[in-house]
């Protein structure tokens, strides 16, 4: 009984909507029978999932929680960074659900401006954002210095390609070499082949595995603990 | 020069080049140049698209990035807000983050609140705000908004909001657009929007993120703005046709000037690099 129910849910679901998805006629799905049924699906199915991340962020706090709580107790490697998570998730959820600093109630917007969520968000939360992503620009720095060589013909032709798009994508290459349009080029068509291709191969791929989940051959998913 | 020191040449320490980036780059934001661009060929069909929008037309803004892409996408969205609110249409701001309510708060904050200061938050523009779902909240707002967001950020229920008088579900708007740094975003909004529903769809998006939308140009979307330069171009547009009201420099604008130096130090390494080992080898082959 541990394994039919969820793979006999996964299953009926999996099939109503990937009928929906290919047939659901217009209306609401008040209409009754098959085809109301599966609009009914096609348009409610995906407002449930609302209700359902509810209880997943109750999940992951409460996993988060107890996993960083954990490492903390029983002094494992690298604790103190646990002890930092659990002191910053603690303190954006109370303050949250507090509102503090913020209009109160309900419907009060944790976002105001005067909240100290907010406060939390632009002087605490965006600067470290904005610090961790400007780093790369260093790393890719040095990461073209290094690996844009012209050893042999691929490695030219992978080195012409970046010098066109890096100077297409500043008005200075735009003026002095004209490469906006080159590099327009070399993102809509060499770009595009490869990127369908990989997405043709990706979308495949992911037909081949919903087909085994709908079917039960996909184990690890059916609660067998394989 | 020994052919030591063009070995040297392919092996710079990468201290130095963090150093010479850091110099550049600060050194372009103390001077700030500017570099004036042109609206390309993926920015111009977006900003004909708001312009051919009657006034009073809504227009769906989605925010679906945190402050760390925000240099680059944040521009779009002011530029973007800008050009609605000075043709009259509505808009609506969502988002598929978490971290999508402050980045709306912003533009509000940095764009609305200073330079159109008459513009009434229900009136001109609505936020709604973030909801989860990704992919399933798109397919569930294509019929009703009202089956997701019972009301916006300040508690009003949608009925009660002017902005949305005209809107029932994604259908309604004369465009959507969404400013996308990652999973879920503009590629959710393509699959599961766009395709599905009757509106032209656009989108913006991080220069690393850009290659895997082109496959989707021009068919499944109406333009791209890629990058700092996409936002660029579209602040070019609107300094065209609306020199009097808008800022003379924009973000983006602002923004190309270190970027343009920080591409050109990269540049320069890469050629140092090749430089190194295109006359190493000569050296060595002439010796043999």
């Amino acid at each position: 009984m541990k394994r039919p129910t969820p793979q006999i849910l996964l299953t009926g679901v999996a099939l109503i909507l990937v009928v929906a998805a290919f047939m659901a006629p217009p209306g609401d799905g008040s209409s009754g029978g098959f085809a109301g049924a599966v609009t009914y699906a096609d348009r409610h199915f995906s407002s449930w999932f609302g209700i359902l991340a509810v209880f997943a962020f109750l999940l992951g706090g409460a996993s988060l929680l107890r996993t960083h709580g954990r490492r903390v107790r029983e002094r494992k490697a690298d604790w103190h960074y646990s002890a930092v998570t659990l002191v910053s998730f603690l303190a954006v959820l109370i303050v949250g659900f507090l509102k503090l600093g913020g209009p109160p109630g309900l419907t009060g917007d944790p976002t105001d401006a005067s909240s100290w969520l907010t406060t939390i968000f632009d002087s605490v939360l965006s600067p470290l954002h904005a610090t961790l992503y400007s780093l790369l620009a260093f790393y890719v720095a040095s990461a073209s210095y290094r690996a844009f060589r012209a050893r042999s013909l691929e490695t030219s032709v992978l080195l012409g390609a970046a010098l066109i798009v890096l100077l297409g994508r500043i008005p200075v290459g735009v003026t002095l070499f004209r490469f906006d349009s080159l590099s327009l080029w070399l993102l809509k068509v060499p770009n595009t082949a490869g990127q369908r291709a990989l997405m043709i191969g990706v979308a495949l791929g992911v037909v081949a595995l919903a087909v085994r989940m709908v079917l039960g051959l996909e184990r690890g998913r059916g609660g067998d603990g394989s | 020069m020994s052919g030591s020191r063009f070995e040297a040449l392919q092996s710079i320490d990468r201290r130095w080049i963090f150093l010479a980036l850091a110099v550049a780059v600060i050194a372009a934001l103390v001077v700030q140049p500017v570099f004036r661009d042109s609206p390309g060929e993926l920015v111009v069909p977006i900003f004909a698209a708001i312009e051919a929008l009657a006034p009073g037309t809504p227009v769906l803004i989605s925010l679906d990035y945190s402050p760390s892409s925000a240099p680059e996408l944040e521009p779009m969205a002011a530029a973007l807000t800008r050009h609605c609110l000075i043709r009259g249409l509505p808009v609506t701001y969502l988002s598929l983050w978490p971290t999508g309510n402050h980045m709306a708060g912003r533009i509000v904050e940095r764009v609305i609140g200073p330079e159109y200061p008459d513009a009434v938050e229900g009136r001109e523009w609505v936020t709604l705000g973030f909801q989860a779902g990704g992919e399933l909240l798109v397919h569930a707002l294509l019929d009703s908004l009202g089956s997701r967001f019972a009301a916006d950020v300040r508690g009003i229920p949608l009925i009660e909001i002017p902005a949305l008088a005209q809107v029932t579900g994604l259908n309604d708007y004369g465009i959507v657009v969404s400013l996308s740094a990652g999973t879920p975003g503009l590629k959710e909004w393509v699959l599961y929007g766009g395709d599905v529903g009757a509106f032209p769809l656009a989108g913006g998006c991080t220069g690393v993120g850009a290659p895997q939308f082109f496959p989707y140009y021009p068919r499944q979307l109406l333009g791209l703005m890629a990058a700092l330069k996409g936002a660029a171009e579209y602040e070019a547009a609107l300094n065209d046709d609306y020199a009097e009201r808008v800022p003379r420099v924009m973000q983006a604008t602002r923004g190309m000037g270190p970027q343009t130096v920080a591409h050109l130090v990269i540049v320069a390494f890469i050629l140092l690099g090749n430089a190194g080992l295109f006359i190493g080898e000569r050296r060595k082959r002439g010796r043999r």
